[in-house]
């Protein structure tokens, strides 16, 4: 079983304690990790921190991570930093 | 440094801005703009607009974008300064300073007038979009910000930078306004093992930047987020010197990542060391080698003069030296009394430093008077345009120094003597073409030091006090008495009377603000003074004189049986042993001064204290404003260094006093109001006159009457 994961919608350093204990959560469990991100319309530097993080750690651990329909919002604000990384990641999530 | 911080940060920053674009268009008006202020009007507005987008403010940051546009289509030359477009401009300052303040105060933006402006911007805008670019002025096709450059940024935000509610995105977001960003890649440097801290940032970003900016202002985006941070920014030809700055910082993954984006970037790290000129200057340019913290921003801490002190702690040291004043005072006593000659000398030495540092504390309150004077210009604009009187302000002495507190107190008075001026004083051009005087109406602010006091006079050349007409409504309002004859000072000073108004001047501006009655009141709570000239026909100048200080003053200590109390030695004359042979029946006496009358009073009568008048006495002639009297005092004692205690609300009623002191020996003195006891001497003179004159009208043919209603033939007899 796969675990789906949909962010709502702020995602800033507010909700960043509780989003990251939550992936912690679902890496424990060894399932592949599906990470729906088409309601996102905020996000801050402390979210996309956390969404690094879930993309090494799932790599770590060799478990399957797919970053789904990145909202404008967050492919804006990936650009705007220049963060390769995620940039690919997401990258491989449009393709499939 | 926390939000609250880079709040108060952005909100002096802002006003300093605010302040300045106002002197730009005041200045604009008389004058022909010049490229410089067309760029410094431009960025004032877009800073604000920068800062404010970091905190959110979106209304401002839409509305400051709208006043951008219309600068940046004035800087391009497509808009003339007219009356019309400073007159929007002034519009638009004034909404944001309304909103600055809203913010500072905690309440919540007020809309204002914002949507009528951001409509005459829009109308403005659109005029000039149909207007022939062939009207530019050649002015405007020399470029005003620095030419584009290139720029080389390693930002390496601290790890509370989140926690402290800013995100790096932001700044990112805002240096795209100033430039183009032409690459940008970030790195994140998390913890290997499982600290990793969702509020913490692990991102490093590096850019290369393109904008028509100074190193100073690159370095000033980032100044909030400068607690723990370090930003790394060089011109793009000191490449060699950046990467060497740029790279060493960090651990060694983040090293390996940087190097890997600069290289991504072909900018590699070997060195060049074909230019070392412009390496060595740059690195002057640019912010030092991985230091700490506060090497961030060596050049803010080099160029600031001035310490920014919280008010409240100077006040307190204020207070902490008045106390040191007083038991200076009384380790000085305690050492005379015991006669050891070398305490004598260390607590002389000691009361000498303590002169010294009493004066060095008090000139640190000390502001220029001028940060009042500033808000005149745009005063007398606008109210000469609301009354259609040309009104040229002459400033002078702005940079005379008076106690902050002060300061502060005296905007509202001098506002509305200011306004009087232009209102009442001034004429309109025809009178004033009438009677030979120019059209352009002159109202001068002047501030110079005299004697231990401040003077600040706000004069005009307008029509003068009319004196018969001030004369004859006092005498309709039952101020004065019909009979009564006054000098031409007493006649100015009736224009202060509570509801004064000679009604013939009542404009739409009068009743706006304070009145002249507030206004001496205000200057007396200030322990100042105020005195009118006037010539008829020719202007008016009304001067107002206010101590230095108002917590430590020097005073002239004398002593009336056994209390004792302080004369403000600014008003000490001159002091001179009261002559034998006069009768002490009467409590007024009058003495002939060097052929002056000098108006007597008994303190001990006065004040009604106990005990009989020793065989010497003393007189001390004082003056408030042109009036003197004598005192009538037991003993003196000289100066003393007076800490003003203010009495408590239980004592606000009494006019004879205006505060309280602790002597040396742990006495308290009550400190006298010169002025107020004047007046008493004055009024009371004036009422035995007129009692006595009344007694002798039925008896004309008896001058002894009259003579015996003075005792100045007992005074003369000296």
């Amino acid at each position: 079983m796969d675990t789906v994961i949909t962010l709502t919608a702020e995602q800033t350093i507010q909700q960043a304690p509780a989003l990251q204990q939550q992936l912690a959560r679902a890496l424990l469990q060894e399932h592949a990790i599906i990470l729906e991100l088409s309601q996102v319309t905020e996000i801050d530097c402390a979210a996309v921190q956390i969404l690094i993080w879930l993309i090494r750690k799932s790599q770590q651990q060799n478990l399957p991570l797919a970053l789904r329909h990145p909202s404008p919002a967050i492919r804006d604000f990936v650009s705007l930093l220049g963060l390769t990384e995620l940039q690919l990641a997401l990258g491989q999530a449009h393709e499939s | 440094m926390n939000l609250e911080q880079a709040m108060q940060c952005f909100l002096q920053e802002s006003a300093e801005l605010l302040e300045e674009m106002e002197t730009i268009l005041l200045d604009a008006e008389a004058d022909n703009i010049t490229p410089e202020q067309l760029g410094a009007l431009f960025r004032s507005m877009h800073t604000i607009k920068g800062s404010a987008g970091l905190f959110g403010l979106d209304e401002l940051v839409h509305f400051t974008h709208q006043a951008e546009n219309l600068l940046d289509q004035l800087r391009d030359g497509k808009l003339p300064l007219d009356a019309r477009l400073s007159g929007v401009l002034l519009c638009c300052h004034d909404h944001v300073k309304a909103q600055l303040a809203a913010l500072a105060a905690g309440h919540a933006l007020p809309a204002g007038n914002g949507a009528e402006i951001l409509a005459s911007i829009a109308t403005l805008l659109q005029h000039c979009d149909a207007l022939p670019l062939a009207a530019d002025p050649p002015a405007a096709c020399v470029p005003q910000a620095p030419a584009n450059s290139e720029w080389l940024l390693s930002l390496r935000f601290g790890p509370d930078v989140l926690r402290n509610g800013m995100d790096p995105a932001s700044f990112i977001r805002y240096l795209a306004t100033l430039g183009e960003i032409q690459a940008i890649a970030s790195c994140c440097t998390l913890p290997a093992d499982e600290g990793f801290d969702p509020e913490q940032n692990y991102l490093r970003l590096e850019l290369q930047f393109c904008g028509a900016v100074s190193a100073e202002q690159l370095e000033s985006v980032f100044s909030f987020a400068s607690d723990g941070g370090q930003f790394i920014i060089s011109p793009r030809a000191a490449l060699a010197s950046h990467l060497q700055q740029a790279l060493p910082c960090g651990d060694e993954a983040e090293q390996q990542a940087v190097a890997a984006i600069w290289q991504a970037w072909g900018l590699s790290p070997s060195p060049t060391p074909s230019m070392p000129m412009a390496s060595s200057s740059d690195r002057l340019a640019s912010a030092p080698a991985s230091g700490s913290t506060e090497d961030s921003k060596p050049a803010k801490t080099v160029e600031s003069k001035f310490i920014k002190v919280e008010a409240s702690k100077l006040d307190s040291l204020i207070d902490l030296v008045g106390e040191l004043v007083i038991a200076g005072a009384a380790s000085n006593l305690l050492a005379r009394g015991n006669g050891n000659a070398s305490l004598l000398e260390s607590t002389a030495i000691m009361a000498g430093l303590i002169e010294q540092i009493r004066s060095q504390t008090l000139s640190m309150r000390m502001v220029p008077i001028g940060e009042t004077f500033s808000r005149f210009p745009r005063l007398v604009r606008d109210v000469g345009q609301e009354l259609g009187k040309h009104i040229k302000l002459v400033i002078t002495g702005a940079e005379t120094e008076l106690d902050k507190s002060m300061v502060d107190k005296l905007a509202d008075p001098l506002t509305h003597l200011v306004r009087n001026a232009i209102d009442h004083g001034i004429e309109s051009a025809q009178q004033r073409r009438a009677a030979g005087k120019p059209d352009e109406g002159h109202v001068w602010l002047n501030a110079y030091h005299e004697s231990g006091s401040v003077v600040i006079e706000v004069a005009d050349d307008g029509g003068g006090l009319d004196k018969q007409r001030i004369l004859a409504k006092a005498r309709h309002r039952g101020i004065i008495s019909s009979d009564a004859s006054l000098s031409e000072q007493d006649i100015f000073q009736l224009v202060f009377a509570p509801g004064f108004s000679t009604a013939e001047q009542i404009s739409n501006l009068s009743g706006r603000g304070v009145g002249l009655d507030v206004v001496r009141k205000n200057i007396q709570q200030l322990r100042g003074t105020v005195e009118i000239d006037s010539e008829e026909g020719w202007g008016s100048t009304f001067r107002l004189r206010l101590p230095l200080t108002l917590a430590i003053i020097d005073g002239f200590l004398v002593e009336i049986g056994s209390s004792t109390f302080i004369i403000p030695l600014e008003s000490v004359v001159e002091c001179m042993e009261l002559p034998t042979g006069l009768t002490d029946t009467a409590a007024q006496h009058c003495l002939q001064l060097r052929g002056e009358i000098l108006p007597l009073l008994h303190l001990r009568h006065f004040f009604d204290l106990p005990g009989q008048p020793g065989r010497r006495r003393n007189v001390v002639v004082v003056q408030a404003g042109d009036s003197k009297a004598g005192l009538v005092v037991d003993t003196l004692h000289g100066e003393f260094q007076t800490v003003i205690k203010p009495l408590g609300s239980l004592f606000r009623h009494l006019r004879a006093i205006s505060g309280s002191t602790i002597l040396g020996s742990g006495e308290v003195a009550l400190i006298l109001d010169v002025p107020a006891l004047i007046q008493h001497l004055t009024q009371q003179e004036s009422e035995h006159d007129s009692l006595t004159r009344t007694l002798a009208l039925p008896l004309p043919g008896t001058p002894d009457t009259l003579t015996t209603s003075h005792d100045r033939h007992s005074g003369e007899t000296t």
